[in-house]
């Protein structure tokens, strides 16, 4: 989580690197913990592949870097020049709409990176079974989302192996077609197999069945509660006069919405198999993510120009390093120090 | 106990019920086995004892249902989930979360039972089906037979008193399909679990069920009974129970131990030619073409694809010449499949040559190939992309630049039975009607070369039989067929080489009556029975006393 919000506040090169030194080193110990086992644990459950992600970060970064290279034409230092009458690409290259391209682009690679050590930390069952109950159904969906994904690869590798052996040739857009409407197929089969196996196994069976009364009070408690949210916050942005009342409905709005789910939640009969054992360094991994975390919001609301950077005039595009946000960043290697050699523990991104 | 009274049931979609005012009691803790033709209601009938049927399909339903005196048809599948636990065909698609352990959790959760009741449960079953070990495996790493056993247990956790069992083993080889028929088994011994189970391999399961449900299907009733007395009167059954009938054996063998007996009188009175004299059609290879030539064939699957890294095949030759039946043998991972891949062009070889008839694979592409060499995948289902059968044709010949021919796609329909569903969705066929639509998919630019990868998978006896009739008509039109199964019976009917595989080599090479004749493990019932070459099917026994009788 501070991993998020380190990379999600700053956009300053030097602590974007920082972070993202720290989540892959804390994933490097991760990852060798898990091959250490031989018998796998639970933490070795999903072996995250280092390369697809790196691979992922790279492309996504090559593409953010052309597209602001290519279509910013602000900055002092020119480096190249393209003829001025091509539509957007026209015009000067700078250095700086470059360094603004990889400084986004670091920003994306720190995120996945962080997303990446979550996950290979923390599976998706783990992760459910902390939700509080009204998230959970929401929650399960996700899960089974998630697992989807793998099957529905090796469906397509399967499908495509098929339309070859049919003779098929794959050159225009429509060739592919019938790959897709056969892959849909073969999605929707899977997932009512699900359904019937959920079903059978009672999910959603201790739910009591609410009367049409109250879903319909439900329902009304929601769309009423999102209308004065959505409706608060035009109001702040839009009307400055209105700045109180504004909170207000969005206060209102906020806890309408809450107070419905939670009594939703508590239709929701279910229990939880096995808590996880909250450890000593669980509890030191938590705090100095919190010390992060709250290190960095408090940074950017007094200090702002300390996790700024942008290289456009009239600013310098040097980015300034200041110590006290780089020491947040290296806080988050804390997690790959604690882990000890061989038992199981819980780290946080 | 289960009990069905004047039950009907039609499906919102069908005109004809599928289920007719079925009256029936099973008693509590018997094994049952549960056996008919596809869409015999076989299915049907199971999701009726908790509930899937009608809450989960809809329909039109009459009579009453009683399972321990709840009613299903109330109580809804949600409701059942801790009397009744059932069990589909594929796991891995039931699956919710990706754990061994949370996965057990799962029904316990849903009923909001407190945490050390969960713990203790979980436990248990663990022992129960012996996978402690695979407590924290994601379940995607699992074998086939593992996974089925998980989700046997999975539904266990609830102590349900009857298990429902939809042809648990129709995905898995036999090896692993004997793992979950023994645990099933021990769970219906040891613990008095009602145990109804819905399966095709008869020759498995019958030793172990105490009764045997038959649907006959087109809506007659079924036909409950000890297993003796029910396959008496079943038109299609394993080998030996075919043997049985017909030499009028009695009691009908249901074992090979059993069998045994009448056996050993039977030989003497057996003509059978004094050397074994391999069957006719095996004639000495050299002098013929040689359709497929493997040499030294390695390969390895490179990062990406499934298996990573792993050497699946190391080093075969293989010669197959024109006109011959091969049936390829071996353990799940063996190298099989991967071999019938190399023959069509799919995977390229890390190290060695493949030759198809003619081609070198590794130069032409496998559109090329496939005008010669047809190939029907594991899953014949994933080959089927159009609208209808007839369209399926169509599209084979699109696919390779032939132009429309709707008489002879017509023909072909007809030699492989599916004219009658000319114009049906290939998603409403049976198991064995999509096997054999893949087939004619693929045969469309007759090709020389027929490759099948366990075709037989999910098939029932009716189907099995048209299919191996096919596969003979097939050899008399002078095609060659290499075929990757486990089912040897299937491989005794009819095949005139087998081609044994193990870890990524080949172990035993020879005609089909030697090798199965001096194996254990891939031997045909009859086989067992006489231990003779010259006794693979029901049929040589009875021309052998035929020509006895002359």
């Amino acid at each position: 989580m501070a991993g998020l919000t380190v990379a999600l506040l700053t956009r300053n090169p030097f602590y974007l690197v920082i972070a993202c030194a720290a989540a892959a080193f804390v994933f490097g110990v991760l990852r060798q913990r898990q091959s250490g086992h031989t018998e796998p644990t639970a933490v070795a459950a999903r072996p995250q592949a280092w390369q697809p992600v790196i691979r992922l970060a790279l492309l996504l970064g090559l593409f953010t870097v052309l597209f602001n290279v290519l279509t910013s034409h602000h900055g002092r230092v020119v480096l190249a020049r393209l003829p001025a009458d091509w539509p957007f690409l026209g015009g000067p290259l700078t250095l700086e709409a470059l360094l603004y391209g990889l400084s986004t682009a670091l920003n994306v690679l720190a995120l996945l990176l962080v997303f990446t050590v979550f996950n290979s930390a923390v599976g998706p069952h783990e992760v459910l079974r902390l939700l509080p109950a009204f998230a959970y159904q929401a929650g399960v969906a996700l899960t089974i989302a998630v697992s989807f994904i793998p099957q529905t690869v090796v469906a397509w590798q399967e499908l495509q192996e098929a339309h070859r052996l049919r003779g098929y040739r794959r050159r225009r857009l429509r060739d592919w077609q019938p790959l897709f409407v056969a892959l849909l197929g073969n999605g929707l089969d899977r997932a009512v197999q699900l359904a019937e196996s959920m079903e059978a196994r009672g999910f959603g069976a201790t739910t009591a069945s609410p009367t049409p009364g109250q879903t319909l009070l439900w329902r009304t408690g929601v769309i009423i509660g999102l209308l004065a949210l959505l409706m608060g916050l035009l109001a702040r942005a839009f009307w400055p006069a209105a700045e109180s009342p504004g909170l207000v409905a969005v206060v209102v709005g906020a806890l309408l919405v809450v107070v419905v789910l939670v009594r939703q939640g508590r239709a929701i009969r279910r229990s939880r198999y096995r808590r996880w054992l909250w450890r000593r360094r669980d509890t030191a991994v938590t705090v100095t993510a919190l010390i992060a975390v709250a290190g960095m919001i408090v940074m950017a609301r007094i200090g702002e120009d300390l996790l700024f950077y942008y290289p456009y005039p009239p600013y310098d595009w040097v980015p300034p390093f200041h110590p006290v946000p780089g020491l947040l960043a290296a806080l988050l290697l804390l997690p790959a120090l604690l882990m000890p050699p061989a038992t199981l523990a819980l780290t946080e991104g | 106990m289960i009990a069905l009274d004047r039950f009907s049931f039609r499906y919102a979609t069908a005109t004809e019920p599928i289920l007719r005012e079925v009256s029936l009691r099973l008693p509590q803790g018997a094994f049952v086995l549960v056996i008919g033709p596809s869409g015999s209601g076989k299915s049907t009938f199971l999701r009726t004892l908790n509930g899937l049927v009608p809450h989960f399909y809809g329909g039109h339903l009459s009579g009453c249902v009683r399972v321990d005196g709840r009613d299903p048809v109330q109580a809804a599948p949600k409701g059942m989930a801790d009397l009744v636990g059932m069990v589909f065909q594929d796991p891995e698609s039931g699956f919710v979360v990706d754990r061994v352990e949370d996965e057990l959790a799962f029904a316990l959760e849903n009923w909001a039972l407190p945490q050390d009741v969960m713990r203790k449960r979980v436990e248990e079953v663990l022992d129960q089906l012996r996978i402690a070990h695979l407590r924290h495996r994601p379940v995607s790493t699992l074998s086939g037979g593992e996974k089925q056993r998980v989700a046997i247990a999975s539904v266990l956790t609830l102590h349900p008193q009857v298990l429902l069992l939809d042809e648990p083993t129709s995905q898995l080889d036999p090896q692993a399909a004997e793992e979950v028929l023994l645990a099933l088994r021990q769970l219906n011994e040891d613990l008095g679990l009602t145990v109804v189970l819905s399966e095709h391999r008869l020759e498995r399961v019958v030793q172990y069920a105490d009764f045997v449900l038959y649907w006959p299907g087109h809506g007659q009733p079924p036909l409950l009974g000890t297993p003796a007395e029910v396959l008496r009167r079943v038109p299609l059954t394993p080998p030996l129970i075919t043997l049985g009938k017909a030499l009028g054996w009695e009691p009908l063998p249901l074992t090979i131990k059993e069998g045994r007996r009448f056996a050993q009188a039977l030989k003497e009175r057996l003509h059978l030619p004094v050397v074994s004299q391999p069957s006719a059609t095996v004639t000495p290879a050299n002098g013929r073409e040689a359709v497929v030539v493997v040499e030294k064939l390695w390969h390895r699957y490179t990062s990406g694809s499934r298996g990573a890294g792993i050497e699946a095949l190391t080093g075969v030759s293989l010669r197959v010449h024109r006109g011959e039946f091969v049936a390829l043998m071996g353990r799940n991972g063996s190298g099989k499949t991967t071999l019938l891949k190399h023959l069509v062009g799919l995977l390229p070889p890390t190290q060695g040559h493949v030759r198809v008839v003619g081609y070198e694979t590794s130069r032409v592409s496998t559109e090329t190939l496939v005008r010669h060499v047809a190939y029907v995948p594991q899953n014949p289902e994933r080959l089927l992309f159009a609208e209808t059968v007839a369209e399926e044709l169509a599209l084979s010949r699109r696919g390779h630049g032939l132009p429309p021919d709707p008489e002879a796609d017509r023909a072909l329909l007809a030699r492989l039975g599916l004219d009658h569903c000319r114009d049906s969705h290939p998603h409403d066929l049976s198991v064995g009607e999509k096997q054999r639509l893949a087939l004619a998919a693929v045969l469309v630019p007759d090709p020389e070369l027929i490759l099948l990868d366990e075709p037989t998978r999910g098939l029932d006896y009716v189907q099995k039989h048209i299919l191996a009739e096919l596969l003979h008509e097939l050899r008399r039109a002078g095609k060659t067929v290499i075929m990757a199964t486990h089912d040897v019976e299937l491989a005794a009917a009819t095949a005139d080489r087998v081609v044994l595989m193990a870890e990524g080599q080949i172990v035993v090479d020879g005609p089909a009556r030697r090798v199965m004749a001096e194996s254990l493990v891939f031997a045909s019932q009859i086989n067992k029975l006489f231990r003779d070459p010259r006794l693979l099917t029901p049929e040589d026994v009875l021309a052998g006393l035929g020509e006895g009788r002359r």
